[in-house]
């Protein structure tokens, strides 16, 4: 009787949390929502929870953490079985296998090893070679680092070598190479997909898209690092671009960060847009006006990203830097960057959470909004 | 010193660690394999050296401690007073725990400066 009532309890405290969660728009509910499931023992339901306050919240690093989280506990049994078999008479189909969970699981790094270690035992395969270029590509998509497209391309080359069939291949590359504006190389690479299959719609649309644009001056290796430090803000920069309502929604909740107690100034900062808070005001600073909180705004996450991408972390994401009783925290996604100064150190890690919730709130994705807007 | 960095780096997740001058010079590093001494510490020096121009330009005073966090890794600069002791980490670790130990690797890095003076 007690374990049907509490059962009954827990269901209606998902469904609460699952209404209020569609109305928020802040991440914290489904946050909520899929530790709630998770202590019921429901890793499966917080999973796709999880997976559906990431598609409204794309930014949201704890959705992410508990996705992996959940992922892992789920194929944790399959994985430790499919480890046992590669360690011992594992074949290739195991092998790639165990990679693709890794890449389920957000945990691609542990993808590249198994595949390395493929390679190792069976000699190279055309198909282990694309998963492993596919990867890096993803992952220079994400953290636009240049090293994973150049290590990518010669993997996706080398795949080619051993199957010049390879339609997925061939758009992978085709693909890669138009996001970074290497046109000539693109219409190589969509030609050959199209000789492979002529009717295909994806390389179609790549095909007349790139037919009207101008061949590049300048090779691979330049366009990749001009992506790199970010010289063309092509790719994911285009995702995060406020749109005005989203701006007039940023500016009240900047204002409401630089109301929490310990808060001095909170500072946002979109391409040419930045927005001043303090003392409940907001106000949008003009480009050449000086301030120095602006500045280290500007200038700090930019040097902190090409550091951390070409020492080979990836991404910079967010810092905090201590500077007696001062502290600064960054936070960046894409081209916005958020900085907060507070002097309450004991308060820093409330603070921090706040700034993390507004970050994936300012750049959540309505209904009517399509995903790559 | 190269004990102190040793013993860092046993901890799960630490990828090396390294003690750099103000100006970005190298004084003394403990590497794993997955970094290249010379990039890392390149871009490290530059980073510290960056970092304190801007906070002083900010009119900040000079910087504590410093926590980077990046998709596949983070950085964590703690001042030694004369030099910065930077440690590099994967992005899995628990920073919050990481950080004491890293606190109590600077101190006894300190310690040791003291003493050879």
């Amino acid at each position: 009787m007690l374990s049907l009532f509490k059962s009954f309890r827990n269901q209606a405290e998902v469904s609460r949390l699952r209404k209020r969660g569609q109305l928020d728009s802040r991440p914290g509910t489904y946050l909520e929502l899929c530790r709630t499931l998770l202590s019921q023992g429901e890793v499966e339901k917080a999973a796709e929870s999880a997976q559906e306050g990431l598609d409204r919240f794309p930014h949201s690093q704890e959705l992410r953490r508990i996705l992996r989280h959940a992922f892992r506990q789920l194929k944790s049994a399959e994985c430790e079985e499919l480890r046992k078999r590669c360690r011992t008479n594992g074949d290739r189909e195991d092998f790639l296998k165990l990679a693709k969970i890794h890449i389920e699981c957000d945990v691609a790094d542990e993808a590249l090893v198994v595949l390395e270690e493929l390679h190792r035992q069976e000699g190279e395969a055309p198909d282990a070679l694309l998963l492993q270029a596919q990867i890096l590509f993803e992952r220079f998509y994400r953290d636009q680092v240049a090293s994973d497209a150049k290590r990518g391309i010669a993997l996706a080359s080398r795949s080619l070598e051993a199957n010049d069939k390879s339609f997925v291949a061939h758009l992978a590359m085709a693909q890669l190479h138009h996001n970074i504006g290497a046109t000539s190389k693109a219409l190589f690479h969509v030609y050959r997909a199209l000789d492979i299959e002529p009717d295909q719609e994806e390389a179609l649309e790549l095909y007349n898209h790139l037919a009207g644009q101008a061949l590049e001056s300048e090779d691979v290796a330049t366009l990749l690092r001009k992506v790199e430090e970010g010289v063309d803000d092509g790719l994911g920069a285009q995702q995060v671009e406020l749109s005005d309502e989203k701006r007039a929604e940023a500016s009240q909740g900047l204002m409401r960060l630089s109301d929490m107690h310990g808060v001095n100034r909170a500072v946002l900062v979109d391409r040419g847009l930045t927005l001043v808070a303090e003392n409940g005001k907001c106000k949008e600073l003009a480009n050449d006006q000086d301030d120095s909180l602006c500045r280290i705004a500007r200038e700090y996450p930019r040097m902190a990203s090409l550091s951390s991408k070409r020492m080979g972390i990836g991404a910079f994401e967010s810092s905090r830097i201590t500077a007696g009783d001062r502290i600064l925290q960054f936070y960046s996604v894409g081209s916005m960057v958020l900085v907060i100064e507070s002097d309450e150190p004991k308060r820093a890690d409330l603070i921090s959470a706040e700034c993390v919730s507004f970050v994936a709130s300012c750049l959540r994705l309505d209904e009517e909004e399509p995903v790559d807007a | 010193m190269r004990e102190v960095l040793q013993h860092l780096n046993s901890i799960a997740g630490i990828k090396g660690s390294l003690v750099v001058t103000p100006d970005g010079i190298v004084v003394i590093s403990e590497l794993s394999n997955e970094l290249d001494e010379d990039t890392t510490a390149a871009y490290l020096g530059n980073m510290v050296t960056q970092t304190l121009a801007l906070l002083k330009a900010g009119e900040f005073e000079s910087l504590d401690r410093m926590i980077l966090k990046a998709s596949r890794g983070k950085i964590v600069i703690e001042n030694l007073d004369n030099c910065l002791l930077v440690v590099v980490t994967n992005q899995f670790i628990r920073i919050d725990l990481t950080v004491l130990e890293i606190a109590s690797a600077a101190k006894r890095i300190r310690a040791l400066g003291q003493m050879s003076a």
